[in-house]
C-alpha cells in the first residue's frame, strides 16, 4: 500500500495542529492571532451566508420584474410564487412590528437584523446580518418582538454571533413581574422537542412564585449584557428540590429560539428601567363562556366546571 | 485525477448549506445532518486517505472558524480530520466494493459524530451536557446515516464526470464501478468479437499474485476494452501498480518502449538464481539470504539482471557488473524486462537477446504486444496454445533527452532514480515518482504483458507459460503450483468480492511453511 507512511505523516502532523489550536483556544480564548484567523474567515464565511440569505429572499420573495408573461402557466406559477413572497415579507414585517412594538414601550433603540445562520450540534449560536460596521459591539443584548433572544458575542465587519439564551452556557438575571424579586435564569440547552423549559433560580429565600408570573431582565452591569425589561418568559410550574434554600422554577420561554427570523440589537440601553412595560399585555377577561353543566346525582365529585381560559 | 477545485468547492458549499439552512431546519428528534462530516467521509472514500485527513481537517478548521462557530477552535478540525483518514483507510480496504465502502463510511461518520460529542462533553461543559447529548445525538447520527449514501453517490459521479467526462459519471452512477446490465453485454459482445485478437493483460494486480498486490477481480473484468489500446503491465508488476493507474496521456504514447522488469518470485529464469529446483513459485534467492523474507526478496530483487542464469551468483554483484559496462553508453534504448511469476522464460529470452539493446536505433524499435491469456482462470483461453505476437511499428520517437541506458538500482546507493528510464526496480521508487519521470521523459519504450502461468506454449514457455525456464531441464506439472492465499475464501471475501487479507495471509505463510507443505495440503500427497 503506496503512501501509507506519508499519510500517517500527514495525519499526525494534523492532529498535532488540530490539538495545539484546541490548546491555544482552550487556554488563551482572547488570542489575538486566534482572534484575527476568525474574523478573517468569519468574514469570508458571512459573505457566503449573506449570499445564500439574499439568494433564499430572492427566490421566496420574488422580484415581480414586468416582465411580458404569455404562458398562463408561468403566469400562475409567478402568481403563486408572489403570493409566498408576500407571505413571507407579511410574516418578517409582523416581527418587525412586534420588535418596533417591544422597543418603543421600552424605549430601547434597536437596530434590526435577520438570522442567517445557525451554529453546528450544540452550540447554541446564530449569526444575524449585521456588524460592527453597523454599530454593533460584543455584549449587546438581543431580542425579538417576543423577548429576549441573546447576546451578542463576537462581531466581524458584516456579521455577528449571537449566543441564543435557550443555551445552558448562559445565565440570564431576571426579575418576577409583579414584585421584582431577583433570580437567574439558565437556558435549557439543545432538546429533542426543540422548546424546553428554562430553570429559574431565585436568589432570596423570601421570594414567593406562583406559576403565571412572568419574567423580565434585570439590568446588568452597565447594560452589558443585557439591559433591563426585556421579556423573557413566564413561570409554568414550580421546583420544590428538598434541602433548597430558594425556590426554583420552570420557565417558559415567550421565544421560539428554533424560528428566529427578525431580530433587533439594542444599541442604545434606556435611559430608565422600563420595568414591565415591554411585556405582552396581560390577559384580559373576556366574556366569560358559560358551560352550563347538569350535576348529576352520582357524581361524586361536586360540579367540575371548566375553567375558560382567557386567549391571549 | 479529479479537478483540483471539486474538493473545496464542495466542502465550502456544504459549510455554507449546513450553517444556512440545514442547522435551522427543525427535524423530528432534535438534531440535523451533520452535512460536512458526511461530505468529508464521502470525499475521503474517493480519494483515500491522505487527501481524506487533509480535507477534513481544512473542512472542520473551517467549521470551526465561520461565524456561528463558538466552540474551541480545531474540535472539529480534530475530529473530522481522523474521520477522513479513517474513511479513505477502511475505503480502500473495502475496495471497489460500493456496499463495503458506504457501509465502512457509515461507521465512521457515527463514530465521527460521537467523537465530536465526547470531545465537547470534555472541553465545553457548559455548552454541551449529557443531557443534551441524550437526548440529540441518536437522531443526529440517524440523520447523517440516511445522508451517507446519497452524498456518496452524489461525490462519486459528480467526481468521475468532472474527470473523464460524462460517460464516465453515468458509468460510476452504475453502482459506483460495477458496470451496468447494459454495460456488461456490450463488454461480452466486444470481447467475443475480438477473441481472435491478442488481448492485452490489464495490469498488476490479478487474481492469482494476491500474494503481492491487492488486485480487484471485478475491476479487471470490467475494464478490458479500455486496456486492450495497448497499456500492458507498467512496470514489474508491483503491488497493485497498475490497478490504480491511470494514464490521463496514454493516447500519445507513440514512443516504443521496451521493458523487461524484474524477476519476481517465483519466475525461475530471471535472476532466480537459487530456485532453480523449484518448480516456479519458489522463492527468490532464498538461499542466498536465507533468513531473509521471499516476499520481500522479491521486492527487493524485482531488478534487471543480465545473467540471472547463472546460478547462485550475487545479486548485488551482477548489479554492479551489469552496471559498469552499461553505464557510458547513455543515448541507448532503455529495455526492461518485465518478468513475472510464472514466466520466466519471456524475460529470459528477450533478456539474452537484448542485453545489447542500444544497437536498436530507439526510433524503429516496434511495439511488441504478445497477446496473452488474461487470466489463467479462464479455461476458455486454453486454446490460444500459439502465442499471439502483434507487431506494430509505432511512429518515430522523440526523445526529449538522450535516453538513458538501463540502470539498476540497488538500495539507496544509486543516487539519480532513473530519471528517464530507470527501472522501477526494487520498488524503490514509487510508482507514481516512476510515472511521472517516465512521463517526463518521452523514450521510446517497448512492453509488453509478461504471460501467465498455464497461457504460453505447453513445451516452451516462450512467451508467457511455465515458471521454468526451457534451459533448466524439462517441465515438471505447472498445474499443481500452490499460490499463496489463493483459493481461500471466506465469508468476508465473498461478501466483498475479492480476496480479504490474502497479502498478509501468504505472506505469513510464505514465510512460515515450507512450499512442500502446501503442495501436499492441496494435494493431499505426504509431505
Amino acid at each position: 500500500m503506496r503512501d501509507t507512511r506519508r499519510t500517517r505523516v500527514v495525519l499526525v502532523v494534523l492532529l498535532v495542529v488540530a490539538l495545539a489550536l484546541i490548546a491555544l483556544d482552550y487556554s488563551d480564548g482572547s488570542n489575538s492571532a486566534l482572534r484575527a484567523v476568525r474574523n478573517a474567515v468569519g468574514d469570508v464565511f458571512g459573505g457566503a451566508e449573506h449570499g445564500t440569505g439574499t439568494v433564499a429572499r430572492f427566490f421566496s420573495g420574488g422580484s415581480s420584474s414586468a416582465s411580458q408573461v404569455t404562458s398562463l402557466q408561468e403566469q400562475v406559477v409567478k402568481l403563486r410564487a408572489e403570493l409566498a413572497g408576500a407571505q413571507l415579507s407579511k410574516s418578517d414585517l409582523q416581527q418587525l412590528r412586534k420588535l418596533l412594538l417591544v422597543a418603543g414601550a421600552a424605549q430601547y433603540r434597536v437596530l434590526a437584523a435577520s438570522v442567517i445562520a445557525v451554529g453546528t450540534g450544540y452550540q447554541q449560536t446564530v449569526t444575524i446580518d449585521v456588524g460592527s460596521s453597523n454599530g454593533v459591539t460584543a455584549d449587546e443584548t438581543v431580542l425579538n418582538g417576543e423577548g429576549l433572544v441573546g447576546r451578542v458575542t463576537s462581531v466581524t465587519a458584516d456579521t455577528a454571533t449571537v449566543l441564543l439564551a435557550d443555551s445552558r452556557a448562559e445565565v440570564v438575571g431576571a426579575a418576577v413581574a409583579p414584585s421584582g424579586q431577583l433570580g437567574s435564569v439558565t437556558g435549557p440547552g439543545v432538546t429533542a422537542s426543540g422548546s424546553g423549559l428554562m430553570h429559574l433560580q431565585m436568589l432570596s429565600s423570601a421570594a414567593v412564585l406562583k406559576p403565571g408570573d412572568e419574567l423580565v431582565t434585570s439590568a446588568s452591569e452597565h447594560d452589558r449584557p443585557f439591559v433591563p425589561g426585556v421579556p423573557i418568559g413566564v413561570i409554568t410550574r414550580l421546583v420544590s428540590v428538598n434541602g433548597a434554600l430558594t425556590e426554583a422554577a420552570d420557565v417558559r420561554p415567550f421565544v421560539d429560539y428554533t424560528a428566529l427570523g427578525i431580530v433587533g440589537v439594542v444599541i442604545v440601553p434606556p435611559k430608565h428601567d422600563p420595568r414591565f412595560s415591554a411585556l405582552p399585555p396581560l390577559p384580559h377577561p373576556g366574556p366569560t363562556v358559560t358551560v352550563t353543566v347538569t350535576a348529576r346525582p352520582t357524581a361524586a365529585g361536586a360540579g367540575s366546571s371548566p375553567n375558560p381560559t382567557p386567549g391571549g | 485525477m479529479r479537478k483540483a477545485w471539486f474538493a473545496p468547492v464542495l466542502i465550502v458549499a456544504s459549510i455554507v448549506v449546513q450553517l444556512t439552512v440545514l442547522n435551522g431546519l427543525r427535524l423530528p428528534g432534535g438534531g440535523v445532518p451533520d452535512l460536512v462530516l458526511v461530505v468529508v467521509a464521502a470525499l475521503a472514500v474517493a480519494d483515500g486517505p491522505l487527501a481524506g485527513a487533509i480535507i477534513g481537517f481544512a473542512a472542520g478548521l473551517c467549521l470551526d472558524l465561520a461565524p456561528p462557530g463558538s466552540l474551541l477552535v480545531g474540535q472539529y478540525a480534530l475530529v473530522f480530520c481522523l474521520a477522513g483518514w479513517a474513511a479513505g483507510r477502511l475505503a480502500r480496504a473495502a475496495g471497489k466494493s460500493p456496499l463495503w465502502s458506504a457501509a465502512f463510511m457509515a461507521i465512521v461518520v457515527a463514530a465521527a459524530e460521537a467523537l465530536s460529542t465526547a470531545l465537547g462533553l470534555v472541553l465545553e461543559p457548559a455548552q454541551v451536557t449529557t443531557a443534551e447529548v441524550r437526548e440529540v445525538l441518536p437522531a443526529t447520527i440517524g440523520y447523517d446515516l440516511i445522508l451517507c449514501p446519497f452524498v456518496l453517490y452524489v461525490v462519486v459521479v459528480i467526481g468521475s464526470m468532472l474527470a473523464e467526462g460524462l460517460s464516465a459519471g453515468a458509468a460510476a452512477g452504475g453502482v459506483l464501478g460495477v458496470p451496468t446490465r447494459s454495460e456488461r453485454g456490450q463488454q461480452r459482445r466486444r470481447r467475443q468479437q475480438r477473441r481472435r485478437e491478442p488481448r492485452l493483460v490489464h495490469a498488476a494486480a490479478r487474481t492469482g499474485d494476491g500474494w503481492l498486490s491487492g488486485g480487484h477481480e471485478r475491476y479487471h473484468r470490467r475494464q478490458p476494452s479500455a486496456r486492450t489500446r495497448g497499456r500492458l503491465r507498467p512496470a514489474s508488476g508491483v503491488a497493485g501498480s497498475a490497478s490504480g493507474l491511470r494514464h490521463p496521456g496514454s493516447a500519445a504514447r507513440t514512443s516504443p518502449h521496451i521493458r523487461l522488469a524484474g524477476g519476481r518470485r517465483g519466475d525461475g529464469a530471471i535472476g532466480n538464481p537459487v530456485g532453480r529446483n523449484t518448480v516456479g513459485s519458489g522463492t527468490v534467492g532464498r538461499g542466498a539470504a536465507p533468513g531473509r523474507h521471499p516476499g520481500m526478496l522479491a521486492g527487493a530483487s524485482r531488478q534487471f539482471r543480465p545473467r540471472g542464469s547463472q546460478p547462485g551468483g550475487s545479486a548485488t554483484r551482477q548489479h554492479t557488473a551489469a552496471r559498469g559496462p552499461a553505464g557510458p553508453g547513455r543515448g541507448r534504448t532503455p529495455i526492461r524486462f518485465g518478468g513475472r511469476r510464472g514466466d520466466g522464460t519471456l524475460g529470459r529470452a528477450f533478456g539474452s537477446a537484448s542485453l545489447a539493446p542500444s544497437r536498436r536505433p530507439p526510433a524503429a524499435v516496434p511495439r511488441l504486444r504478445p497477446g496473452t491469456s488474461r487470466s489463467a482462470l479462464t479455461t476458455r483461453s486454453v486454446p490460444r496454445v500459439v502465442p499471439k505476437v502483434k507487431f506494430k511499428t509505432a511512429a518515430p520517437a522523440q526523445p526529449r533527452r538522450p535516453a538513458a541506458v538501463p540502470r539498476f538500482r540497488r538500495g539507496s546507493t544509486f543516487g539519480s532514480p532513473g530519471s528517464a528510464s530507470g527501472l522501477v526496480s526494487g520498488g524503490l521508487l514509487s510508482q507514481s515518482t516512476f510515472r511521472t519521470q517516465r512521463r517526463r521523459a518521452g523514450v521510446p519504450r517497448l512492453r509488453f504483458a509478461a504471460g501467465r502461468r498455464g497461457s504460453g506454449p505447453p513445451g516452451g514457455g516462450m512467451l508467457g507459460g511455465s515458471g521454468r525456464s526451457p534451459l533448466l531441464g524439462p517441465r515438471v506439472r505447472i498445474g499443481k503450483q500452490p499460490r499463496f492465499g489463493y483459493g481461500r475464501r471466506s465469508l468476508l471475501s465473498v461478501l466483498v468480492g475479492r480476496r480479504v487479507g490474502s497479502g498478509w495471509l501468504a505472506r505469513k505463510r510464505a514465510g512460515s511453511r515450507s512450499r512442500g507443505w502446501l503442495i501436499s495440503k492441496r494435494t493431499g500427497g505426504a509431505g
